[in-house]
């Protein structure tokens, strides 16, 4: 950015990505707290995170939002695409067919209160959000083709996207076709998010498996990045003490950060 | 195996083969023989077929030279009995790690963090029927073979052609290029002169099944490799033979490349050997537990009626928590295997084959070093209490750890459902057929046996007769004989025009069965053209429309088993006509025993005919997408209808054919085999009679010769004997009926024992 430039919307977007290290609010706080979104439209970018069921993409959005702010793992599986973008307090609501919201928390979020429920809608003042909007998806590929129809149809609405496989069964037929039938305008934007990395246990299976998913992935993403969620969330800084870099480069949050990044600006 | 003995004769010498080797195949250590499965898999089958080749051999001194073929059938098939286990799942699930665990052996099939496994392998255990002289044989891809492939990309390319002329599969086609530049650049220019060729060693070691079976770097390969050349893209299969593995009863275990595999060639390798295997072992990747593909492999296996499946979920030690994680996947893997398959009792574990792996190897390595913080408390669960930290671990912690990691992988219940799932495999229908078939033979031996005695006795008391009295006994006795043989010989043409009979039956019923199921595909046909031209005059036509032909195997897998299961009662009727022929036979020689003994076999039938022909048009499971190119391909509809009715039918009538042949092969065993009973029984009753009318005439003619008192001494001496032997035989018989009873039972134990968990 040259000096003394206006800075633009984007530009501001990309500082706030920048300043990354927002807290996330612990998931107990939200379960109370249903409070109510800001109404004003965000024109952020929307990122959608996508991939077939347990590939690490709600891990990964907990990395993305700066820390363990969506529940993960067999716990708590929404049906429903969740929708995360800032608010000044936290919030969980239903959103149905009609934009009307109807308040809840995580522990109920697989009871629709109604038929034509649209998305989980998740505010948080976390000041990354301003930057891009986040679209945590079901997991695809469970057989349910509701499921599958819910989560492709978040993807296509998304101005980037990253698609998740996990390290050790990455990049299946059934992920190349699911994701070629995508729109081909997302691949230029789109990250292939290579999870639990650290699950493979040599550095020289790592390489290789990099080389096969850039053989074979590769065209049809921006950027393929290796990620171990579960050691990037614990880089992360906390209130006490400051980001750990060491473990931040090595787990690969620091690369997806700079694929999202260059993603968000392309 | 022990050295054979030149003297003994053929059976005996065939009987030594299924003496029990080595009880363990060599262990990587001393500890690692701690940790492998108590029991081998398969081992109450094998103990039923070591009994009845041991019953064949010795049957043979009690039973007629008729006999003789009948039973030296049966010990051929006793050797070639073969149970045949799939290991199948997703590409990168683990099957090959699970194989390895399996043997015991670590490193055995190369692995990989890439899809790996190339090459459909076939792993041989103590199968008499392949020489045990090559350790691994190699069939490389015929010349015809490799350019239909190399040019056409196999049955999947011709297809797609076929549902889309002009459509160029691209990627299939850039992969198979690919795929031969690859062979090229590791073979050189003329690697055409390898093809049609069998690669056989005496040895087997890690680096050649890595050439020959590994799909190697794709990617970042280096030039220069080595002097070793990798032929796994111009192996069509593998065999690998083993002295000693983990099973009891002969077995062949299949490890395949996977499905899912985004390299279509390896998929279709894979769906292509699905058919004939006996148990499948599906292997789950625990994070991603039951995916939309293993739900539609799941339900090609079931629509193919292939019923015995064991679920192995993989991977457990890659979940954060993998005792409350592992739990709660085998909870939903069992409710949705419940769901889809309501008809089925699948066995589900929950395991992981490389902590069985890792335990194998206590002795060489630190464990602690490759666990995870996450692994403990699963080991605290088998009881371990090691010290994570301590500096070095005694060999007594090492052993604990390692028999907490082998508990703790689940090959264990993996062993005992594989075992349990072959009590009604193929392999258990034939043991109790041999049983059975033997069974009869005994029978008929013991009456001919009674029969021999009884006439025996009545010549000792009737011995010091007035000779003429006993001249006019004898002629009687003699006269009686020759309409025994008059009713054998009569009863001999009948079978003569039973089997004439049966074998029309056969020709006759197999026809129409072949004209019923082409009326079957091409009804089908016509309904699925009818149906596309509704769904063209539909506003909406723009949804995906699927031509599914499992509907269509269904149909014909129930018309073809109907008629099969008529034809099957056919001839078990005229097996009813002629035992009853048999028992007035029987009752004749041997009034004493009227009403005895002998019955139609008590097995009627019931193995069914093989459907796997059916399973040969998997290529028609073809997705959404290619069916939605086919309609963009297609612009007429009535052009549609018609194309895809051709289609069906070509695709089909090969199906039918390779049907109606397995059916009439099968009826024409049983008739064969059945008609084989059936002389062998008349047989021996023939040779009875005629010992019966020797012993008449030798001692007539002694009476009539010398009738001085030491003469007649000797005689009822030799009688004597003779009643011994035939006392002998008969009680041998008797005992002999009771053990095959026993073998018979052994066979029918309960499979529907649910798995410890």
């Amino acid at each position: 950015m040259s000096e003394g430039a206006v800075a633009t919307p984007q530009q501001r977007r990309l500082e706030e990505f920048d300043r990354f290290g927002g807290e996330a609010p612990p998931l107990a706080v939200l379960e109370h707290s249903p409070g109510r979104i800001a109404t004003a439209a965000s024109p952020a970018p929307r990122v959608a995170v996508v991939g077939e069921f347990n590939s690490g993409k709600s891990s990964l959005v907990n990395v993305l939002l700066g820390g363990a702010a969506v529940p993960t793992g067999y716990r708590v599986r929404s049906p429903y695409p969740v929708l995360i973008n800032y608010a000044a307090r936290p919030s969980l609501a239903f959103e149905l067919g009609d934009r009307r919201r109807i308040a809840t928390g995580w522990e109920d979020v697989a009871r629709a209160p109604a038929q034509d429920v649209r998305r989980l809608r998740l505010g948080l003042p976390i000041d990354r959000l301003k930057a891009f909007r986040l679209i945590d998806t079901p997991g695809a590929a469970t057989g349910d083709e509701a499921l599958d129809a819910r989560a492709f149809n978040a993807c296509r609405r998304a101005d980037v996207a990253i698609w998740c496989t996990p390290a050790v069964q990455a990049w299946k037929g059934s992920e190349r076709q699911a994701w070629l039938a995508l729109p081909r305008r997302l691949r230029q934007r789109s990250i292939l998010a290579v999870t639990y990395k650290d699950a493979v246990a040599s550095a020289d299976d790592i390489e290789r498996l990099g080389a096969r998913l850039h053989a074979e992935a590769g065209p049809h993403f921006a950027g393929v990045v290796m990620i171990a969620c579960a050691d990037a969330l614990r880089a992360l800084p906390l209130a006490d003490r400051a980001r750990d870099e060491a473990l931040w480069h090595a787990s690969g949050g620091a690369a997806m950060a700079a694929a999202l990044r260059a993603a968000i600006a392309a | 195996m022990a050295p054979k003995s030149q003297g003994r004769g053929r059976l005996a010498l065939n009987v030594q083969l299924f003496e029990r080797g080595a009880p363990l195949c060599e262990a990587p250590s001393g500890f690692a023989s701690r940790a492998r499965p108590a029991e081998l898999i398969g081992a109450s089958l094998e103990d039923v077929r070591v009994r009845l080749a041991r019953l064949a051999a010795e049957l043979q001194t009690h039973l007629d030279d008729n006999a003789g073929p009948l039973l030296e059938e049966a010990l051929k098939q006793l050797q070639q009995a073969s149970c045949r286990i799939a290991v199948i799942g997703q590409v990168k699930a683990g099957k090959s790690t699970f194989i390895n665990a399996l043997m015991g052996r670590p490193g055995l099939l190369p692995t990989d963090i890439n899809p790996w496994t190339a090459v459909v392998t076939s792993l041989h255990f103590k199968n008499a029927d392949t020489p045990p002289e090559h350790a691994a044989v190699f069939h490389l891809f015929s010349a015809d073979e490799w350019s239909n492939l190399a040019e056409g990309g196999g049955n999947l390319r011709e297809l797609t052609q076929r549902l889309v002329p002009g459509f160029k599969p691209e990627l299939l086609r850039a992969q198979i290029e690919f795929m031969r530049k690859r062979a090229e650049r590791r073979l050189g220019k003329s690697f055409h002169k390898l093809l049609g060729h069998c690669h056989r060693f005496k040895e087997m070691t890690p680096e050649l099944l890595t050439d020959y079976i590994s799909a190697g770097d794709d990617y970042a390969e280096a030039g220069a490799e080595g002097q070793r050349q990798r032929y796994s893209d111009i192996t069509r299969s593998a065999e690998l033979f083993f002295a000693d593995g983990p099973f009891a009863f002969p077995a062949t275990l299949i490890d395949t490349p996977g499905t899912n595999d985004p390299f279509l060639v390896r998929d279709e390798i894979t769906r292509r050997s699905l058919d004939n295997p006996d148990i499948y072992v599906f292997v789950l990747s625990a994070l991603q537990p039951l995916s939309a593909s293993d739900i539609s492999m799941l339900r090609l296996l079931n629509g193919l009626h292939k019923e015995r499946i064991v679920v192995f979920v993989n991977r457990t030690d890659q979940l954060a928590d993998p005792l409350a994680d592992g739990a709660a996947v085998k909870e939903a893997v069992e409710q949705r295997l419940r769901l889809e398959f309501p008809a089925l009792e699948i066995p589900v574990v929950v395991g992981s084959a490389w902590m069985a792996n890792l335990g194998l190897q206590a002795a060489d390595i630190d464990l602690r070093t490759h666990l995870k913080p996450s692994h403990w408390p699963l080991l605290r669960r088998a009881g371990v209490r090691v010290d994570s930290r301590s500096d070095a671990l005694s060999d007594q912690d090492r052993l604990r750890l390692a028999g907490a990691l082998h508990a703790m992988s689940g090959m264990h219940e993996v062993s005992a459902a594989i075992t349990r799932l072959m009590g009604s495999s193929g392999s258990a229908v034939l043991l109790r057929q041999i049983a059975a078939c033997f069974l009869e033979l005994t029978r008929s031996a013991e009456i001919s046996a009674k029969a021999e005695l009884g006439s025996i006795r009545k010549l000792l008391e009737t011995r010091r007769m007035e000779a003429t009295a006993l001249g006019a006994k004898i002629a009687e006795e003699r006269q009686s004989l020759s309409l025994f043989e008059e009713r054998t010989d009569a009863l001999r043409e009948t079978f003569k025009q039973v089997e004439q009979h049966l074998a029309q039956l056969v020709d006759t019923g197999t026809e129409t069965l072949r004209n019923d199921l082409y009326h079957i595909v091409r009804t089908f046909a016509d309904e699925q053209a009818d149906a596309v031209l509704r769904s063209a005059q539909r506003r909406n036509s723009n949804s995906t429309w699927v031509c599914n032909v499992m509907p269509l195997r269904e149909q014909l897998e129930a018309a073809y088993l109907g008629s099969f299961g008529q034809m099957a009662s056919d001839i078990v009727r005229i097996e009813g006509f002629l035992y009853p022929q048999l028992k007035v036979i029987v009752a004749g020689l041997l009034p004493d025993y009227a009403g005895a003994i002998i019955e139609a076999p008590a097995e009627p039938l019931r193995s069914v005919p093989s459907t796997a022909a059916l399973s040969d048009t998997v290529a028609m499971d073809l997705g959404a997408p290619w069916w939605k190119l086919w309609f963009a391909a297609r612009p007429s509809p009535a052009e549609r209808a018609d194309h895809l009715a051709n289609l069906i039918e070509d695709e089909f009538a090969p199906v039918v054919h390779e049907l109606v042949q397995e059916a009439k092969a099968q009826l024409a065993r049983r008739v064969g085999h059945t008609m084989q009973v059936a002389n062998a029984i008349s047989d021996g009753m023939m040779s009875g009679i005629e010992r019966r009318g020797k012993l008449l005439a030798t001692e007539y003619a002694q009476l009539a010769a010398e009738n001085d008192e030491a003469a007649l001494q000797r005689f009822e001496e030799e009688q004597q004997t003779r009643a011994a032997a035939c006392a002998e035989t008969s009680a041998a018989c008797a005992a002999f009926g009771e053990e095959l009873r026993r073998a018979i039972k052994a066979l029918e134990f309960d499979h529907d024992e649910s798995i410890p968990s």
